[in-house]
C-alpha cells in the first residue's frame, strides 16, 4: 500500500498523548486540516495503557533511534518520558501440569484456554458466589498470566473522572462520549487507625455505615450539606487549615478523617479554602452515575486519548502512527516542515508532546517534580466481597510520606483477567517510588515469594514501579523553541482530566482564538450525505443543548 | 437512554417486541469499499467516487427481524486505517465486524485475514464476524476465489459472502445473516449488563444508561 502521506496541512500534531489528542480532535471538529503523527506504534504516549508484554518491554525499550539528516532536528528526548523503570515476577515461570514441550503458539493458545475454561466453570455455575478461598493456590504461572497479556490494559497513568467534572461534561457536550464506556467506582476506602474502612459517600452511605455513631451522622450529614449549599459562609476561615475547619466544627476523629483525608484528599496543612474546593467537587459529582462520585474508563485510561483522535479522524483528521523518522525543519526561527520518513511536509502551526521536544530545547531542562507509580497484579481485593468492586482506596499522607492514591481494579473494568486484580499507586514523588509505596506493601499486601504468609493479605504476583515527570507548563517555558511550536504537556497528578483539557483549550485557544472549542458533533441522524437532499439544511448543530443538570441532589 | 433500549410503539399503540441495539465494526484496507457497503444499507446509496465523509464514521440502521427489532450501531474506520493506525478502542464492545476485502485485490484478502485474527485475539470472545467478498460487480478481474474465501470462513467460523455495493447484491443479507447470528435472548442482556460499561449521556441519574439489548 502506498505509505505516503499528503504534504500540506494547517497543523501538525506530533505525540499522541491526552493533550496533544484533545487539540488533535478540537482543530479537525472546525475543520482544519490535520496530521497527527506519533513516532510510536501505539496511541498515548506517556498516557497509554499497554497490555502486560508490552509494558515489560517498556523497560528495556533501547531509546529513540537516532537517525542523520543535517536539515532537521530529531523529536523525542529521555527527559519527559517513563523514567527508573523495574519490573519484578513474585510467581513461579510455569506449573507443572502446563506443557510446555509444546511450540509456544501452540502453548499460547491452549494455556489461554485453560484458563478461560477453569475462570468460565467457576463464573457461568449458579450458585457461583465469588469464590475467595476456593482452591485456586498456586494456579498462577508466569506463563499464565503472559499467555492473557492481552486481557490486561496497563495505565501508565490511571485516572478517575468526576461525575459532573469538567471532563465528563466535555465529553458529553462534544459528543465523544459516544465512542467510551465508563464504570462507577464502586467504593472509596481509607486507612484508617490501621485498618481499611469504607467512606461513606453518600446519604445512605453514611446511614449504612455501622462504624459511624448516629450523632456522627448527623455531624457529617450537616456538615456535608453547609459545605455544598453555603459559598459565603466560609470565607472567615481563609487564614485556616482545613484540619483546624473540621476541627471548630466539633467532629470526631473518625469523621474528620473521612473528610479530611479521604473526601478531600488533603493533608493536615491544607488550606480551608482548597479543602472546601475538594470537598465541593466531591459532592458536586454524587448521584449521577453511581454510588460514589467517580467514573473510570473501561479498558483503561488510555481509550481517552484514541477517543479523542478518533473524533479527530471522523473529522478529516490523518493519522500516522509508528513512523521512526520525524524532525521538525527550521527556518528563520519558525518551524516551517515536519520530515516524516523520507518525506517533508508543510504546515502553520505544530504541536508537539513533551517528551517528543528534540534534545536541543530540553538540554538545560530540569524537571522539578516526578510522579511516582507502581501497578501490583494482586490474586485477590484489599477488602474481599461478594460483588466485584472498582476500589479507590485514599491513603493520607504520614510520615513524610506523599498522599498515595490506590485504585483497584477488577476484571470488569476489561483491564485485567478474571479473577486477578490490578492495583494502581499514584503519588507526587518524594524520593523513589519503591521507599514512596513501601509502607502501604507492608500494611496491606504481600508478596507471593515472600516466606511469611498473612491469609488476610492479597498476593503480589507481579510489581513495576516507574517515575513519571509532572509537567506543567513553566518548565517547558524554558526551552525557547519557536513561536509556532507549542508544547504539550504531559501527565499530572490531578485525580482526573481538569488540568489536561485547560492546558489542551490554551494551545486551542492560541492557534485558533476566535473558533469555538470541540462543539457538539453531530448524531448520525443529523449527516447529510453528499448529493443528499441538497435543499435540506446543513444539520451543523450548533446549539449545544447545555441543560444545567448539575444541581446537586443526592437521590439517595 | 430510550433509543438504546426498550419496548418499540408501533404507530397504532401496539406493541413490536424487544429491541436490541449492537456495536457493528467495519475493518478492512482503505478502498476496499467499507463505507459503500455502509451507505448502500443505511441509505441505499452508491457514489463511485466515494470520498469519505467527514463526520459520517458512525451511523446507525435497524432491521426488523420476527418479533425483534435489531439496530445496528455502526463504527467505519473514519479513515484510520489509511496509514495502519487504526485505534484498539475501535473495536472494543463490538457485538459483531464485517471484515472487507476486494476480490479484486489479493493483498486485502490477505489483510483481512490478519483483521479476523486481530478480532479473534482482542475482540469480544462472542463477537459475530463476517467476511464480505466486496466488488462481486467486477467479477471479470477476479483475484480472489470465492472457494477459497469460503473454505477459510468456514475454518474460522465466519458469515461469508461476496458482495456488491454498487449493484446491492447481498449487501442488505449479510446484515441480517448477523442480525440473525447475534444472541438476543434477556440472558444474554443480563449478563453483559454486569460486563459492559455505560455510556455517559446529559442528565443521565439512572443506574445504567447503555445496554446491547434489553427486554
Amino acid at each position: 500500500m502506498d505509505n505516503t502521506l499528503p504534504t500540506e496541512f494547517d497543523i501538525i500534531i506530533i505525540g499522541t498523548g491526552l493533550v496533544e489528542s484533545i487539540i488533535s480532535a478540537a482543530a479537525s471538529r472546525i475543520g482544519k486540516r490535520v496530521l497527527h503523527v506519533d513516532t510510536n506504534d501505539y496511541y498515548g504516549g506517556t498516557w497509554a495503557s499497554f497490555n502486560l508484554k508490552s509494558l515489560q518491554e517498556q523497560g528495556t525499550k533501547p531509546n529513540e533511534k537516532q537517525f542523520e539528516n543535517e536539515r532537521c532536528l530529531q523529536i523525542g528526548n529521555d527527559v519527559f518520558s517513563i523514567q527508573d523503570f523495574s519490573e519484578k515476577w513474585h510467581i513461579i515461570e510455569h506449573n507443572e501440569k502446563e506443557n510446555v514441550t509444546q511450540t509456544p503458539e501452540d502453548n499460547e493458545k491452549q494455556l489461554v484456554e485453560t484458563f478461560e475454561d477453569k475462570v468460565t466453570i467457576q463464573d457461568e455455575s449458579k450458585e457461583a458466589k465469588p469464590n475467595v478461598n476456593e482452591t485456586k493456590e498456586n494456579s498462577f504461572s508466569r506463563d499464565s498470566l503472559l499467555n492473557n497479556s492481552r486481557k490486561f490494559n496497563i495505565d501508565l497513568v490511571p485516572k478517575l473522572h468526576f461525575a459532573r467534572g469538567e471532563f465528563v461534561q466535555l465529553l458529553i457536550s462534544s459528543n465523544i462520549a459516544r465512542y467510551a464506556e465508563y464504570r462507577s467506582v464502586s467504593r472509596v476506602l481509607t486507612w484508617v487507625n490501621n485498618t481499611l474502612e469504607v467512606v461513606p459517600c453518600s446519604r445512605s452511605d453514611v446511614f449504612a455505615n455501622n462504624r459511624v455513631s448516629v450523632i456522627e451522622k448527623r455531624m457529617l450529614m450537616k456538615l456535608l450539606t453547609s459545605l455544598d449549599e453555603d459559598d459565603d459562609n466560609y470565607k472567615d476561615n481563609q487564614d485556616k487549615t482545613f484540619l483546624e475547619f473540621l476541627k471548630e466544627k466539633k467532629l470526631t476523629p473518625n469523621l474528620i478523617h473521612f473528610v479530611l483525608y479521604a473526601i478531600a484528599r488533603s493533608t493536615d496543612t491544607t488550606s480551608c479554602s482548597e479543602g472546601i474546593a475538594s470537598t465541593k467537587r466531591f459532592l458536586n459529582s454524587l448521584g449521577r452515575f453511581g454510588k460514589t462520585p467517580f467514573l473510570f474508563s473501561m479498558y483503561g485510561s488510555g481509550e481517552t486519548t484514541q477517543a479523542f483522535c478518533r473524533l479527530s479522524a471522523v473529522f478529516g483528521g490523518i493519522f500516522a502512527l509508528d513512523r521512526a523518522q520525524v524532525g521538525l525543519m527550521i527556518e528563520d526561527d519558525k518551524v516551517t516542515k515536519v520530515f516524516c520518513q523520507g518525506q517533508e511536509i508543510c504546515a502553520e502551526h505544530f504541536v508537539l508532546g513533551a517528551e517528543k521536544i528534540p534534545k536541543l530545547y530540553t538540554e538545560h531542562l530540569k524537571v522539578n517534580s516526578y510522579i511516582s507509580r507502581a501497578v501490583f497484579i494482586t490474586e485477590s481485593s484489599v477488602m474481599p466481597s461478594e460483588q466485584e468492586h472498582l476500589t479507590l482506596f485514599m491513603y493520607p499522607a504520614e510520615n513524610g510520606k506523599p498522599i498515595v492514591t490506590v485504585l483497584e481494579l477488577g476484571s470488569l473494568t476489561g483491564t485485567c483477567p478474571k479473577n486477578l486484580f490490578l492495583v494502581h499507586l499514584t503519588a507526587k514523588q518524594t524520593t523513589t517510588p519503591q521507599e514512596d509505596f513501601k509502607h502501604i506493601i507492608d500494611n496491606l499486601f504481600q508478596f507471593n515469594d515472600q516466606s511469611t504468609e498473612d491469609i488476610r493479605k492479597p498476593k503480589i504476583l507481579w510489581s513495576c514501579y516507574f517515575s513519571l515527570p509532572e509537567t506543567n507548563s513553566s518548565d517547558l517555558k524554558g526551552t525557547n523553541h519557536p513561536p509556532n511550536l507549542f508544547v504539550a504537556d504531559g501527565p499530572d497528578l490531578d485525580l482526573d482530566y481538569d488540568l489536561t483539557i485547560k492546558k489542551a483549550k490554551d494551545i486551542f485557544k492560541q492557534i485558533y482564538p476566535g473558533d469555538e472549542f470541540l462543539p457538539r458533533a453531530p448524531d448520525p441522524e443529523e449527516i447529510i450525505f453528499g448529493g443528499e437532499e441538497n435543499e435540506k439544511e446543513n444539520v451543523e448543530v450548533t446549539d449545544t443543548l447545555q441543560k444545567d443538570t448539575t444541581s446537586l441532589n443526592d437521590n439517595n | 437512554m430510550a433509543n438504546r433500549t426498550g419496548t418499540a410503539q408501533r404507530p397504532n399503540g401496539q406493541t413490536q417486541g424487544k429491541i436490541c441495539q449492537f456495536k457493528l465494526v467495519l475493518l478492512g484496507e482503505s478502498a476496499v469499499g467499507k463505507s459503500s457497503l455502509v451507505l448502500r444499507f443505511v441509505k441505499g446509496q452508491f457514489h463511485e467516487y466515494q470520498e469519505s465523509t467527514i463526520g459520517a464514521a458512525f451511523l446507525t440502521q435497524t432491521i426488523c427481524l420476527d418479533d425483534t427489532t435489531v439496530k445496528f450501531e455502526i463504527w467505519d474506520t473514519a479513515g484510520q486505517e489509511r496509514y495502519h493506525s487504526l485505534a484498539p478502542m475501535y473495536y472494543r464492545g463490538a457485538q459483531a465486524a464485517i471484515v472487507v476485502y476486494d476480490i479484486t485485490n489479493q493483498d486485502t484478502f490477505g489483510r483481512a485475514k490478519t483483521w479476523v485474527k486481530e478480532l479473534q485475539r482482542q475482540a469480544s470472545p462472542t463477537i459475530v464476524i463476517a467476511l464480505a467478498g466486496n466488488k462481486q460487480d467486477l467479477a471479470n478481474k477476479r483475484m480472489v476465489e470465492y472457494e477459497e474465501a469460503q473454505t477459510y470462513a468456514d475454518e474460522n467460523g465466519l458469515l461469508f459472502m461476496e458482495t456488491s455495493a454498487k449493484t446491492a447484491m447481498n449487501v442488505n443479507d449479510i446484515f441480517l445473516a448477523i442480525a440473525k447470528k447475534l444472541p438476543k435472548n434477556e440472558q444474554n442482556t443480563g449478563q453483559a449488563g454486569n460486563a459492559q460499561g455505560r455510556r455517559l449521556t446529559e442528565g443521565d441519574t439512572g443506574p445504567r444508561a447503555a445496554g446491547n439489548c434489553c427486554k
